[in-house]
């Protein structure tokens, strides 16, 4: 992938910062929580955490709170592993991360809005704020939640960090049809899909002939080639600008 | 009072006494009444094993559920029920202690008691395993690290003994173990720097009978194994139910890793009796003898896994062994009544030893102690298996094992004891995304796998195996289903909703059999 000199500055940013606050909390985080949020904070399968307010953690109390116990109900999980003192360096880095200067976007959001509901065609498969279609993710709130780098990657090259819920996957069943969808959900017996036009499959293992999990590849396009990178950076403004929902 | 009216009182007192009763003879011989579930694991020897026949390969398909239970309490269920003349006593996940009729699941009694707010449950979320019965009354632990008794008619407490201090990290969430005149009970808190050890109380009186301390004080055999006070602050919880040995009069019970737990720096040596199995006096509670599984651990693999008693042609030789799917990814056979290593194989990946020599020591790999940078070892801090209960069956002679497959980057930190707080140096960050489960038949004899079935993502729910030539197992995703003891082809499948993390029984109810397992916050039972 092309390097943005962008990414480039912003990580520097990153790293100026963290030898500020001292490796230990870089390291800490590295360890236990860029696996979600991605190094620096620019977020991944977790929300992007390189922002001055975070929403579930107003306060430096409640960030140590969200960090020990996790958020019921979502993949943040509990750290009990970690002592006082390491959660402690982790909010002060987590926090060093929202001080960060935003990256300058250099695209036209109102230029991008308009791609986003014509040529793009990306309001054919998502909403944002009530309005579009169901087969992606939910974007009013994209923009607190993801990087701008998250976004402009998820724009060219869509299989790349592909969400829980996004994974693709191909059923084959007995009777030779073949089903390929979003899977919703699994267990050791049945999986649940759902296909392109949004319909459910319930699909009972033992009587599938094949199935096959496609990691890398998304129902989503990559707009690498539909459009300049202009456009994309465009998008990416526009997205960045969504931050409808707390 | 007239004299029949004496009589009559007397009469009925009498027979309600012999309704309640579960003898120490009832216990010892659990395997003749296979329509109870007397004890946590079934029987002495941990087998885990129903003789119930019933249910079978041929209408396993037909299970469906005869009642659910619905906790009261928040919180996941991990309790293994015990049935005993009608009635189910279960534990919910924050302690209550519940009797219900075992025909219908309808409530008979329940007894909780408040949690003090700054309670401390360090490295393990509030929940129980289980209770004893013995005589009339039934035994349980609380999280606040109590033992109490109950009337198992009424659930009125008959008494009530502070095991050891909350404040320090000490908590209880295992079951008591009944024997003859004893309840015998283990702590948790490893996480919390604790120094663990073995009790047993009269069962009449609450009178504490011994204390075992599984990290020997200064002057005591081992205490050498500990640099400077280490052993102060050592670890060795005995955080899950152990085994019986009548004949011998042994408690055969798993202990707990060292603290803390990823930085050994401070407690240079093998750190005994931690991360071993030790065989007890159960008069004195005196050492016969121990066997460590993994000396000096910077990994967490406990060995607080279930102890499986039986009798095997080993080496040529009829012998009475001790069998352990040990959380270290190796499965050992141990001589029951000296101690001695017979053999380990391992039964799950592992990357932290080249081999397991004829001591029974592990040849350990170079650079698999965790770093500051992480170092990637199997099994996971989880382990190859956990607390989840195995199951034996003595009609195919395999150890059925619920196996966690999963890695895991394990950070060294530095680590500095306070009371009652986490004691730990480092962590774990686990690889999730490759991570698979499975449920393992594995020889008794040699601890080869015979068979096995993969599961979705790693378990933490037990095995039972039965007469009808089933195992019954659980999944994070809410299946409970039954498996073809010999070939391990899935025979029936319920989805309950919530994840399975509780070991499965079996028991009769009007003479019919049933299984019944806790699943996210119910319990269900099935029958045909």
């Amino acid at each position: 992938m092309r390097t943005c000199p962008l990414v480039a500055v912003a990580l520097m940013l990153v790293t100026g910062v963290a030898t500020a606050q001292g490796d230990r909390g870089k390291r800490l985080y590295d360890a236990h929580c860029a696996r979600c949020h991605s190094i620096g904070g620019t977020g991944g399968e977790g929300p992007a955490l390189a922002r001055p307010v975070l929403p579930r953690a107003a306060d430096d109390e409640t960030l140590f709170d969200v960090i020990r116990n996790g958020i019921e109900g979502t993949d943040m999980p509990e750290t009990w592993q970690l002592s006082k003192s390491e959660i402690e360096e982790i909010v002060l880095y987590v926090r060093s991360l929202g001080r960060i200067e935003r990256e300058a976007l250099t695209g036209d959001p109102e230029r991008g809005r308009a791609l986003y509901e014509g040529r793009g065609g990306c309001v054919v498969c998502h909403i944002v704020e009530g309005e579009g279609g169901i087969l992606g993710p939910d974007l009013t709130n994209i923009g607190s939640l993801r990087g701008t780098a998250h976004l402009r990657e998820a724009l060219t090259d869509p299989g790349a960090s592909v969400l829980k819920g996004y994974v693709v996957v191909r059923a084959i069943q007995a009777d030779g049809t073949e089903v390929t969808g979003h899977r919703i959900n699994e267990d050791s017996f049945t999986i649940q899909l759902r296909d392109e036009r949004g319909r459910f499959h319930s699909l009972s293992k033992r009587d599938l002939r094949e199935l096959e999990p496609k990691p890398g590849q998304s129902l989503m396009p990559s707009y690498e080639k539909e459009l300049t990178s202009e456009e994309i950076e465009d998008i990416v403004a526009f997205l960045a600008g969504l931050r409808g929902a707390p | 009072m007239t004299r029949s009216v004496i009589l009559l009182v007397t009469v009925f007192a009498f027979s309600a006494m012999l309704e309640g009763q579960v003898t120490y003879e009832r216990l010892r011989n659990a395997d003749r009444e296979p329509g109870q579930w007397l004890t946590y694991s079934g029987d002495y020897a941990s087998h885990r094993f129903s003789s119930l026949d019933e249910i079978s390969r041929d209408n396993v398909a037909r299970l469906r559920p005869a009642w659910i239970y619905q906790t009261q309490e928040s919180g996941e269920l991990e309790t293994s029920p015990l049935v005993a003349d009608g009635v189910m006593y279960l534990t919910e996940a924050s302690g209550a202690v519940v009797a219900l009729d075992v025909k219908t699941g309808r409530e008979l009694w329940r007894w909780s008691r408040p949690l003090p707010n700054d309670l401390r449950t360090l490295g393990f979320p509030r929940t129980n395993r289980g209770l004893a019965i013995l005589g009339e009354t039934v035994y349980a632990g609380t999280l606040d690290a109590h033992l109490i008794a109950l009337d198992a008619i009424s659930g009125a407490v008959r008494w009530d003994r502070n095991v050891a201090e909350n404040e320090l990290g000490y908590a209880i969430t295992a079951a008591p173990l009944a024997i003859d005149g004893k309840i015998i009970m283990g702590v948790s808190g490893g996480e919390a720097g604790i120094r663990g050890f073995l009790d047993a109380y009269d069962a009449a009186t609450g009178e504490r009978v011994w204390r075992f301390h599984t990290v020997p004080g200064p002057g005591e055999p081992g205490n050498e194994t500990w640099g400077g006070d280490s052993w102060k602050t050592g670890g060795g919880a005995t955080w899950l139910t152990g085994s019986y040995d009548p004949e011998s009069n042994l408690l055969i019970w798993g202990t707990g890793n060292p603290a803390p737990d990823w930085n050994g720096d401070s407690r240079p040596g093998d750190n005994l009796y931690t991360c071993s199995v030790v065989a007890l006096h159960a008069d004195s509670g005196a050492l016969a003898w121990f066997f460590q599984f993994t000396p000096h651990d910077v990994h967490d693999w406990d060995a607080n896994q279930i102890p499986v008693l039986v009798e095997e042609v080993v080496q040529g030789e009829r012998r009475k062994l001790v069998a352990m799917a040990n959380r270290n990814a190796f499965y050992y056979l141990i001589d029951r009544t000296t101690g001695q290593f017979l053999r380990a194989t391992p039964y799950a990946k592992q990357t932290w030893a080249k081999e397991i020599d004829e001591t029974g020591r592990p040849v350990l790999l170079p650079d698999k102690a965790p770093t500051e940078e992480g170092t990637l070892v199997w099994p996971s801090l989880q382990g190859a298996t956990n607390w989840f209960s195995p199951s034996y069956s003595p009609r195919t002679k395999l150890l059925y094992v619920a196996v966690r497959e999963m890695g895991s980057y394990y950070f060294k930190a530095e680590a500095e004891y306070e009371p009652g707080e986490y004691f730990m140096g480092g962590g774990e960050r686990a690889l999730r995304d490759e991570a698979y489960g499975a449920i393992r038949a594995l020889d008794i004899a040699t601890g080869e796998t015979r068979w096995e079935f993969k599961q979705l993502t790693p378990p933490w729910a037990g095995v039972l195996s039965t007469a009808g030539d089933l195992v019954f197992a659980g999944s994070e995703e809410g299946n409970f289903f039954a498996l073809d003891a010999t070939t391990g082809e899935p025979l029936w499948q319920f989805q309950t909703g919530g994840d399975v993390r509780a070991n499965p029984i079996a028991f009769e109810i009007d003479g019919k059999q049933h299984i019944g397992v806790a699943a996210g916050r119910a319990i269900f039972v099935f029958g045909l």
